[in-house]
């Protein structure tokens, strides 16, 4: 990478066979932060010490919300966002529905989980099953509550509106990739007195969620926050190596930045830029 | 009622039926909700037939003779084997592909625009926007640090100043989007006081 850097010159920067342009970049950066991940979950698998991902304040949020359900003798309604399994937010989201069905589970306080993915219905399932099981009560997992609305936005999100009406949730939990039907669920929560927590990386849906929740993860911390409640050394490689990723990168604004100041152009940006 | 729109009496119809939601949850927003859901779910289950399984299997693999568009069949059927204790571990499997698809085309694509946002930043200091710029992106990412020990006066100052600057952001869309809400909003009114000739 270095070498690379060095190497380029505008308008365009060769090194031997190597040709240092933005794809050469993008691919190099790509390897790097493979090779990262992959280090950092073969530490955390082994018990190695890893840099410890730091206590967000919002994930106390959990246990006050569902406390409240439990007291109240309300169900908790879990929604996972509208994306397929294969979205990183619902990813992270799973990591956090297992957290909040095995306190739901040690709680004895029902959980009502809505699905508006077929593939999301099975993950949620199979997790929410798993937390009872880890929770010691295999008995108190009702598949009923795990539910499939429809895969079409505004269908799932009227459904999710009828259960707020129906079965008063006294909590509603929000995280993973939410669009249009964010506010819906939101505005329908505080209109029922629901203490609410979401997050969500879709930046357009960010400020419904922080003006509307009782607490809100912003964007990355919706994956810090997963991997620090499922401890799973995955997800908690995952999220250190993205911290490495955001210091490199925020050593390169300062480098980059300097570069700037100094030459009218910037061979670094030369290289970065499509 | 010859000529009497009536895709539109039913739109309109179900649009006031909705909306009655905003009173309180009644019998009315009751039957349009479960009428929609359904629907929804119908549509769903023919368009996915007519336009996946149907060319896949009729077209695909028993007319051109693509066998390996077996292979993605095979995975849609074993997500069904979760109905069957004894073998619903295998319905795992169609789920970890589509997972580690998922993380692995995030990640192969997510570089390359992300390091034109990096040079993007790459601006001289010499002008107030060029500084706001600057200062949000360089304070932003640090809010975002989260294996960086918070104690540190920089990280610390840095983080606070980054979280103003994504409150500021986060203002701005919503705004945004509260006023594209507004205009759907006035967009179905039209739609309705049109039907009703109350407006032209």
């Amino acid at each position: 990478m270095l070498g690379l850097l060095l190497a380029a010159d505008e308008p365009a920067p060769v090194l031997g066979i190597f040709w240092a342009d933005a794809t050469v970049a993008a691919f190099v950066a790509t390897v790097l932060f493979a090779l990262m991940v992959w280090y950092l979950i073969a530490r955390a698998r082994s018990g190695l010490k890893i840099p410890e991902v730091r206590k967000l304040p919002g994930l106390d949020a959990f246990d006050e919300a569902i406390g409240r359900a439990t007291e109240m003798g309300r169900p908790v309604h879990y929604s996972p966002g509208i994306s397929a399994v294969s979205s990183t937010q619902t990813i992270a989201s799973f990591g956090i529905l297992g957290h909040v069905a095995k306190l739901c589970a040690k709680y004895d306080t029902r959980l009502i989980q809505t699905n508006a993915d077929i593939t999301t219905y099975g993950v949620a399932e199979e997790v929410i099953r798993q937390a009872y099981l880890e929770a010691g009560r295999p008995d108190a997992f009702n598949a009923e509550d795990v539910r499939f609305l429809s895969d079409w936005q505004f269908g799932y999100a009227s459904g999710v509106l009828g259960i707020f009406q129906r079965e008063k949730p006294a909590a509603n939990i929000c995280i993973g990739a939410f669009w249009a039907e964010a506010l819906l669920f939101m505005e329908a929560g505080v209109n029922q007195g629901m203490i609410q927590v979401a997050g969500t990386a879709n930046n357009a849906q960010l400020p419904f969620f922080v003006a509307t929740a009782d607490y809100a993860l912003i964007a990355e911390e919706i994956y810090a926050a997963s991997a620090y409640l499922s401890k799973e050394p995955v997800m908690l490689g995952t999220v250190v190596a993205e911290d490495w990723a955001r210091i490199i990168v925020f050593a390169l604004i300062i480098v980059g930045t300097i570069l700037s100041f100094f030459q009218q152009k910037n061979w670094l940006g030369g290289i970065l830029k499509k | 009622m010859q000529g009497f729109d009536w895709g539109t009496f039913v739109g309109v119809l179900f649009t006031i039926a909705v909306w009655t939601y905003l009173y309180k949850e009644n019998p009315i927003w009751r039957v349009a909700e479960h009428i929609y859901i359904g629907l929804a779910t119908a549509w769903s289950i023919g368009y996915y037939f007519y336009s996946y399984v149907k060319p896949t299997i009729m077209d695909d693999i028993l007319t051109k003779h693509n066998w390996l568009y077996i292979v993605p069949v095979i995975l849609g059927l074993m997500m069904y084997l979760r109905y069957f204790p004894s073998v619903a571990w295998l319905a795992r499997y169609p789920m970890s592909f589509w997972v580690g698809y998922g993380a692995g085309y995030g990640l192969a694509f997510s570089f390359a625009p992300m390091l034109t946002w990096i040079a993007q930043t790459f601006v001289k200091l010499n002008s107030f926007n060029n500084i706001v710029l600057w200062l949000a992106v360089v304070t932003g990412l640090m809010y975002f640090f989260f294996t960086v020990n918070r104690e540190n006066a920089v990280v610390k100052y840095g983080a606070l100043v980054g979280r103003y600057f994504i409150m500021v952001g986060l203002g701005a869309a919503f705004g945004n989007t509260v006023l594209y809400r507004y205009n759907l909003f006035i967009d179905r009114a039209r739609y309705v006081l049109g039907f009703l000739h109350l407006i032209k």
